[in-house]
């Protein structure tokens, strides 16, 4: 274990206790275990145990056809599984050079980004309730329900949706899809002012999250956080907008940053993503053409050529990366995920030395991390 | 004049079960508190069961649900189902525990907060039990002995956690009776006297309620209730349960019901002691008008008077922990001991000033034992608390809480979006 | 808490696995390749091969993207120079992992770096090859981010890292042996000894009568 070296009181000599936040826990984040060693209650040092939740994807995805790889990249990050489908086809159609129709571009953005509003709700509700705001979970969870109704209506599925083929999709829009997506859309911003008045200029909330877990511009880029954490210290870097994919370019929306780079930035940023995303949604199902879901060109067996290729997409917790090495058959070579939740909770530590124990817990739900990411 | 207990009402003397050969004095100082006590511990008892179905009704209406509706019509009988459930689950005691103490624990923090009942006056004459003449320090001694219950709880856990869950829950109710005692003092400067019946009596005679003279002492009062009760938002050392226990997580079944009780009964006679002291226990101001006062009818309509106020406070409870987030254990303890007691100190001494000035000026007047306004005297006394104490307080606070941290929350801005600006990144 | 690994990276030879092609082999018919391109005209570029030479065997363009194959020797400098003073500066590692290629048995295996710059958007990977048993300088010196993705390098194909503050398993438990993301650690293959210590489940044998043997 790393060296601690400045201990609070030299002169005193109090002993160090040495906590474990098992992997089981009360809030809902996945197995993970945080090993703290504390002085009275602030944290003097943490470790984070992962590996829980290793199911050896990567190695897997290299005895598997393309097509069959698809449904393994909803299981990694189980909450933004829509997201996780849509940077894996990408790449794989980059790597082909495939071009998509404009209906599947524009579907595909409609539903990544009810997704990011899901995976935004969960993480607003889970949030909450490790702080202690019950009321503003449940509310959450009954957008999220409507969400996830759309989902089901389109895909089939809630969570795990497989949402993608490679060369576009393979479900079109059913009847209603266009009524349902604006019906919520309409009446998405009274919930999120319900949220903003439960907890924005809430005492009790400001006194748990200003000032907490902070972590500078410079520090943030060096860690490699990525994604709202990042951009509640105040970098405004988003993939969308610095590398378009799919057909952001042509919609207008906002990148939301912060300032302080503590725990209450980072929900307004997420808040205000939100915003963005039904923004988004709106234009999108506006500017919906018609024409065919699949690219006429899509081939039956994929086989990418000889090389290698790395796309990355914003995904809700940060930058998705996937890194391709193709060797020209049918099933790849080395297929490597870049987690953002694995690289944002290095983080952790710095984030947490200093502070409080009950703070550790809102570290961890303003990282916003899935273990099934993590751990892959 | 303290009664100290009252005699029994008429229609219960005679009673044809009770035959004449009981002699009035039994009848008045056994027979019939015997059964009032009855009567009270039948009717609280069940209250507070169904306070547990209506704290989850309550919250599931906050929450958008709809909460138990199976057992029973519209869950009515969820109180029933809980309590055979807690009782026919297996009696667990864990293997080093200490036996003795582990069983007498909950015990002793039931036992404290139901004592505390008898000396809480319902309702008017016999609708009280006893109104002994130090009632409100006793209710406040019995409830610190419950912290007792607490403590021992969490010792005899054999868990280092536990424990530690125990001590820091102790130490926050400690801390918050202190407030609670001091916010008190302000109003016992206008009753001139600890006997609850006999507050309730003077706010009758005086046709107020002690919350328009004493605001701030009513809002401390309240939230160190809360606060006393380990009530959300601040129940950290109950919630926090990944890193330190509670002092109850080794108890289940009957033992963590009688725990369950004591958190409810404490509910309870905090509600009912704010009640009672600032809000007018049973009085309200046409009552006698519609009753004869001293009748039956009378009495009743008190209890119900004094039961629908309870309630509201009791409400106020439900609402407050599920629309709040929670304190952080160092954050609570500041807020008691810098915000609350400091405002409690100056409430007194701004009371007893403006008492003592309205004194000098002639609007009040102080004879047997009692005071006495005139209509200016009202009108100063509730004018200074508003627009003089409460301004006063607050900057008082200020000035001590300059460089605390939660004092000096930065306000909220609206995000920046997209700015054309130039970073070196 | 946690012990250095320290036991050798051999697959136990005597434990049985169902799946018995370790190695896949190229498909007679192989799609073609991605077009690859010499980069001509690039300042950063032909800053870097000014300054290191001989040592950046490569710079190409693999499908849009450009990709520097270096040999290990310069890669601290290297990647010390990318990130304070070039021209575009690299602020952000974005991803470390490594390839297995068991067909190129000098150096099998390759060690990816892929750099990001905020200011000027623009991604470059650094591609670096290692002989079996070759170990790497650590680069969590420049970038903290490098730390865990290196531990990970290590977990899963048990490349080691010279100077790195703390290299241990990350997502495999701390007593496991073998190095799965190697192409010879099959896909069914488990650690037997520490799956039996740890979760307390036996391998049976493949034949054998076994009524009876369970109650």
């Amino acid at each position: 274990m790393t060296e601690i070296t400045d201990i609070t009181h030299p002169e005193i000599d109090t002993n160090e206790m040495i906590l474990s936040m098992g992997p089981q826990h009360p809030s809902t984040h996945g197995v993970l275990r945080v090993v703290l060693k504390l002085d009275g209650e602030t944290v003097v040092d943490l470790d984070c145990e992962i590996g829980y939740l290793h199911r050896g994807v990567e190695k897997i995805c290299e005895h598997r056809n393309y097509q069959m790889i698809a449904p393994y990249f909803d299981r990694t990050d189980y909450i933004a599984a829509v997201s996780n489908g849509l940077c894996y086809v990408e790449t794989v159609e980059k790597s082909l050079a495939l071009e998509i129709p404009l209906r599947a571009q524009y579907l595909r953005v409609i539903l990544t980004e009810l997704n990011r509003l899901s995976s935004h709700l969960l993480w607003l509700a889970t949030h909450a309730l490790d702080i202690g705001a019950v009321t503003v979970f449940l509310w959450a969870f009954r957008e999220r329900e409507e969400i996830l109704k759309i989902f089901e209506n389109f895909f089939g599925a809630r969570l795990t949706c497989h949402a993608f083929r490679i060369g576009g999709m393979t479900y079109d829009a059913y009847d209603g899809f266009q009524s349902q997506v604006k019906e919520f859309c309409d009446r998405f911003p009274k919930c999120l002012e319900d949220y903003e008045i439960m907890l924005n200029t809430n005492r009790i909330w400001l006194s748990r999250t200003v000032g907490i877990g902070i972590i500078s511009a410079d520090a943030a880029i060096d860690i490699g956080l990525t994604g709202p954490p990042l951009r509640g210290s105040g970098i405004e870097w988003d993939i969308r907008k610095a590398h378009p994919y799919e057909c952001y370019a042509d919609l207008e929306f906002d990148i939301p940053y912060g300032e302080n780079g503590d725990t209450y930035d980072r929900y307004l940023v997420r808040m205000e993503e939100m915003r963005q995303s039904r923004r988004i949604i709106l234009q999108a199902l506006e500017k919906l053409p018609d024409g065919p879901i699949m690219a006429p060109k899509a081939p039956k067996v994929v086989k990418p050529p000889i090389g290698e290729y790395y796309h990355s997409i914003e995904s809700p917790k940060g930058e998705l990366g996937i890194y391709l090495v193709s060797d020209g058959s049918t099933q790849p070579s080395r297929l490597r995920i870049r987690p953002p939740s694995f690289i944002n909770l290095q983080a952790l530590r710095q984030m947490s030395i200093g502070h409080l124990v009950a703070d550790v817990v809102a570290i961890i739900g303003t990282l916003d991390i899935v273990l099934g990411e993590i751990d892959r | 004049m303290y009664l100290f207990f009252l005699t029994a009402p008429t229609w219960f003397s005679k009673l044809p079960i009770l035959s004449d050969r009981i002699d009035p004095m039994v009848m008045d100082y056994v027979v019939w508190p015997l059964v009032q006590i009855g009567a009270l511990l039948f009717v609280v008892l069940t209250l507070i069961a169904y306070l547990t179905l209506a704290e989850r009704k309550i919250s599931a209406w906050i929450q958008v649900r709809i909460g138990p509706n199976r057992v029973g019509p519209e869950g009515l009988l969820q109180p029933l189902a809980d309590g055979i459930k807690l009782l026919l689950k297996e009696d667990l005691i864990p293997l080093k525990a200490d036996k003795e103490i582990f069983v007498i624990s909950p015990i002793i923090a039931m036992v404290a907060a139901l004592v505390a009942l008898a000396v809480i006056p319902w309702g008017a004459a016999w609708g009280t039990i006893s109104n002994i003449d130090i009632g409100l320090l006793f209710i406040l001694a019995v409830s610190s002995f419950g912290v007792l219950g607490i403590i021992l709880g969490g010792w005899a856990s054999n868990s280092k956690y536990s424990l530690l869950g125990a001590l820091r829950s102790a130490a926050q109710m400690v801390s918050y009776e202190v407030a609670m005692g001091l916010a008190l003092i302000g109003a016992l400067m206008f009753t001139k006297t600890l006997a609850l019946q006999d507050m309730v009596i003077s706010q009758e005679r005086l046709q107020i309620w002690n919350i328009l003279f004493q605001p701030v002492g009513f809002l401390i009062y309240l939230i160190s209730g809360v606060a006393e009760t380990n009530r959300a938002p601040f129940d950290l050392p109950e919630a926090e349960s990944e890193l330190v226990a509670g002092y109850h997580t080794e108890y289940s079944g009957f033992r963590f019901s009688l725990f369950f009780i004591a958190e409810y009964a404490n509910m309870l006679i905090v509600s009912a002691i704010a009640v009672t002291v600032f809000l007018g226990g049973w009085y309200l101001p046409g009552l006698s008008y519609l009753f004869a006062p001293g009748s039956t009818l009378f009495v009743l309509a008190s209890i119900g008077v004094f039961g629908l106020k309870t309630l509201a406070l009791l409400y106020l409870f439900f609402w407050l922990r599920w629309s709040l987030p929670r304190y952080r254990y160092d954050q609570l303890m500041e807020l008691s001991w810098k915000w609350m007691i400091p405002a409690a100190l100056a409430n007194i001494v701004l009371t007893a000033s403006f008492l003592v000035l309205g004194q000098e000026l002639g609007l009040i007047v102080s004879q047997n034992n009692s005071l006495k306004f005139s209509i200016g005297g009202y009108v100063f006394l509730i004018s200074t608390a508003f627009i003089i104490t409460v301004p006063l307080i607050w900057i008082i606070l200020g000035q001590i809480n300059q460089r605390s941290r939660d004092f000096n929350l930065r306000e909220v801005q609206p995000l920046p979006m997209n700015r054309k600006v130039n970073k070196n990144n | 808490m946690a012990e250095e690994d320290n036991k050798p990276q051999e697959p136990n030879p005597t434990a049985k696995s169902a799946s018995e092609t370790p190695v896949k082999k190229l498909p007679r018919r192989a799609a073609g390749a991605m077009p690859v391109v010499e980069i001509k005209d690039d300042t950063l570029i032909t800053t870097l091969q000014e300054k290191f030479g001989k040592n950046i065997l490569a710079a190409n363009e693999i499908n849009s993207q450009q990709v520097l194959q270096i040999e290990k020797v310069i890669l601290i400098e290297l990647l010390s120079y990318l990130r304070d003073n070039s021209k575009p500066a690299f602020n952000m590692l974005t991803d470390l992992t490594a390839v297995h290629f068991p067909d190129q048995p000098e150096q099998p295996f390759e060690v990816v770096y892929q750099l990001y710059s905020i200011a000027d958007k623009r991604r470059l990977r650094i591609k670096t090859r290692l002989a079996e048993d070759e170990t790497i300088q650590t680069v969590s010196n420049i970038w903290s981010t490098a730390n865990w993705l290196e531990r990970e390098v290590y977990d899963l194909f048990g490349i080691r890292f010279d100077e790195h503050p703390d290299l241990r398993r990350i997502l495999l438990p701390n007593g496991w042996v073998g190095h799965p993301l190697r192409k010879e650690y099959t896909l069914e293959y488990q650690d037997n000894e520490w799956v039996e210590q740890n979760l307390q489940i036996r391998t049976l044998p493949t034949e054998g009568d076994f009524t009876g043997k369970f109650e």
